[in-house]
């Protein structure tokens, strides 16, 4: 949207907000029979964060880009970008201005014209929703988003001991000890890491918190790591660190009175 | 290798970089102004018409409040300067109860631009008057977009009312380099290397390992009080001063330590002797953390509480 554009919806979006808030006065309010000085405690306007077709999940926007009913099935393609700040500056397609975001949209409501519910869930990497129509309806009256995830950081620690077959239960996994061979002046030690979280949940990383245990190698989620001398200790502490995508229920309207 | 060549660098890489507000809002801003004024002004010749019942005047100390423009989006409050964050969800575990929270980079700056907190010191008030203090912060390993409060675990039947920041842990971060002269594959370094970073802080790395397929880097700071972090990006450079290659790292938010160890990967065929590659070079960025005493409250009475 250029820049004109922007500073007409601003003056509509500000023009709305007033009676919104109460700021216009009322007709029929009673009259004050004397003069008084009465510090006005109205509420001040506040200007919308978003533009009027961005959906505000937090600080996360969704950004419905195109509705298309065809052959029974109504498909939205939407963006998701944010206003957290960012590790990484130099993503070919983030938009100007944008950063993180922390919210993934999974649950939707379609009603139709005549007035049906429609469920669709989507997944962590969608960019599309499809909702089954109803027969012979192709009219969509709205979409709501229903359901999110957000995501919640975590780093639990867990200690293995150093002996095949040994494991241990992390919330999101676990870990077995597949093989211990111990060499002349060294061990070497490979995990196996078994996820049983399911799309949503992100492991960015196990790895051991003595940095005496070197990572040499990493496969599927595993590791291998070396202890070099004879004084290996019995068991290693391990950390697992992502994120945990946590699933949360409301009601935000997405679109409204569209004409297919 | 008792002497080292290092080399601070005087500027931050990011500085060259224009620093763009974020204007597509901003223009939006005086435009719902100049509506809320337009608005303003149309209804005061308003109304259903009614005369009042006699000559009356109303005056008014001040004039209406001009729009507020909002640093954050709704719920989101101060975090720190050009950030603001909002409670998500109060988790509940049998370790722990963690009050988890998403930010959001306040309104005309640039979210890439905009630093964060490491972490700090949390108070969790509930609903009965009781007060717990945090035990730690989780940040989002690679995303600065969600944190997590950890608190110890509380009975299931407690409301709480309010997360309290009362101390925050924030980065100040110094960069600077080091070069060392490339030998073989694999390379690695016979002594421990002692870069000072500033007046008070050392780095020292332990150990310097780089293969074909990875690279590791083991770092301990000295002279910091609450920690650091430390990231770091490896170049190999040949003769005439151009770039072999580089040690790729996905850039992660690091917690406060006094050591680590970095894993790199390389991707590009390997320099085998100093007919591929003369030069190591080192850039590390040093995040020094300090505690700033602040007491910032963040509403959890509309938090949704899950297991």
């Amino acid at each position: 949207m250029s820049a004109a554009g922007r500073f007409a919806l601003g003056v509509v979006a500000g023009a709305l907000i007033l009676p919104i808030l109460g700021l216009i006065p009322s007709g029929d309010a009673e009259e004050p029979a004397t003069t008084t000085s009465v510090p006005t405690t109205e509420a001040p306007a506040t200007v919308p964060w978003f533009e009027p077709e961005e959906v505000a999940i937090g600080a996360t926007f969704l950004l419905p880009r195109n509705l298309n009913v065809t052959d029974g099935f109504a498909y939205l393609d939407y963006e998701l970008t944010g206003i957290a700040p960012s590790v990484v500056g130099d993503f070919e397609d983030r938009p100007a201005g944008a950063g993180d975001f922390a919210a993934m949209p999974e649950r939707w409501e379609l009603t139709t014209a005549s007035g049906a519910i429609v469920e669709a869930t989507t997944g962590p990497r969608a960019s599309s929703v499809r909702f089954e129509m109803p027969i012979g309806e192709e009219e969509v009256e709205s979409i709501r988003l229903v359901g999110w995830r957000v995501a919640v950081p975590f780093g639990e620690q867990v200690e293995v001991p150093i002996e095949s077959g040994a494991t241990a239960d992390l919330r999101r996994g676990r870990v077995t000890v597949n093989t211990v061979l111990e060499q002349s002046i060294s061990t070497i030690v490979q995990l196996d890491f078994d996820r049983s979280g399911d799309d949503w949940d992100i492991t960015v990383s196990l790895r051991p918190i003595d940095s005496s245990w070197r990572v040499t190698g990493r496969q599927g989620g595993g590791l291998q790591l070396i202890w070099e001398g004879t004084n290996v200790p019995e068991s290693v502490v391990l950390e697992d660190a992502g994120f945990e995508m946590r699933p949360l229920v409301g009601e935000i309207l997405v679109m409204e009175g569209v004409a297919t | 290798m008792s002497e080292i060549d290092y080399e601070e660098l005087i500027k931050s890489p990011l500085d060259d970089e224009k620093q763009t507000p974020d204007t597509a809002w901003s223009v939006a801003v005086p435009g719902a102004a100049v509506g809320l004024l337009l608005g303003w002004l149309l209804t005061l010749g308003g109304g259903d018409g009614a005369e009042p019942a006699s000559t009356t005047a109303v005056t008014t100390s001040r004039p209406p409040d001009a729009a507020v423009v909002s640093d954050f989006p709704p719920g989101y409050g101060e975090l720190a300067p050009d950030l603001g964050a909002a409670g998500t969800e109060v988790v509940l575990t049998d370790e722990s109860t963690i009050v988890a929270f998403t930010t959001a980079a306040q309104r005309g700056t640039d979210p890439v631009e905009v630093a964060w907190p490491i972490g700090g010191e949390w108070l969790l008030e509930s609903a009965a008057g009781t007060t717990i203090e945090s035990t730690r912060v989780v940040n989002g390993r690679f995303s600065a977009s969600a944190f997590s409060v950890h608190f110890p675990p509380q009975g299931e039947d407690t409301t709480y009312v309010q997360a309290r920041l009362i101390e925050r842990w924030d980065v100040e971060h110094v960069t600077g380099s080091v070069e060392l002269p490339f030998t073989e594959e694999p390379f690695s370094i016979d002594e421990p290397l002692s870069v000072p970073v500033d007046q008070s802080l050392t780095l020292i790395i332990p150990r310097l390992d780089l293969g074909s397929f990875l690279g590791t880097v083991e770092w301990r700071t000295v002279g910091a009080n609450l920690g650091t972090t430390v990231q770091m990006t490896i170049r190999l450079f040949d003769a005439e001063g151009g770039i072999v290659g580089s040690y790729e790292r996905f850039p992660e938010v690091r917690e406060p330590s006094e050591e680590g160890t970095l894993e790199f990967s390389w991707s590009e065929p390997f320099p085998i002797d100093q007919e591929g590659a003369v030069t190591v070079s080192l850039e590390y960025t040093v995040g020094v953390v300090t505690s700033v005493p602040v007491s910032l409250a963040f509403d959890l009475t509309e938090v949704p509480v899950g297991r």
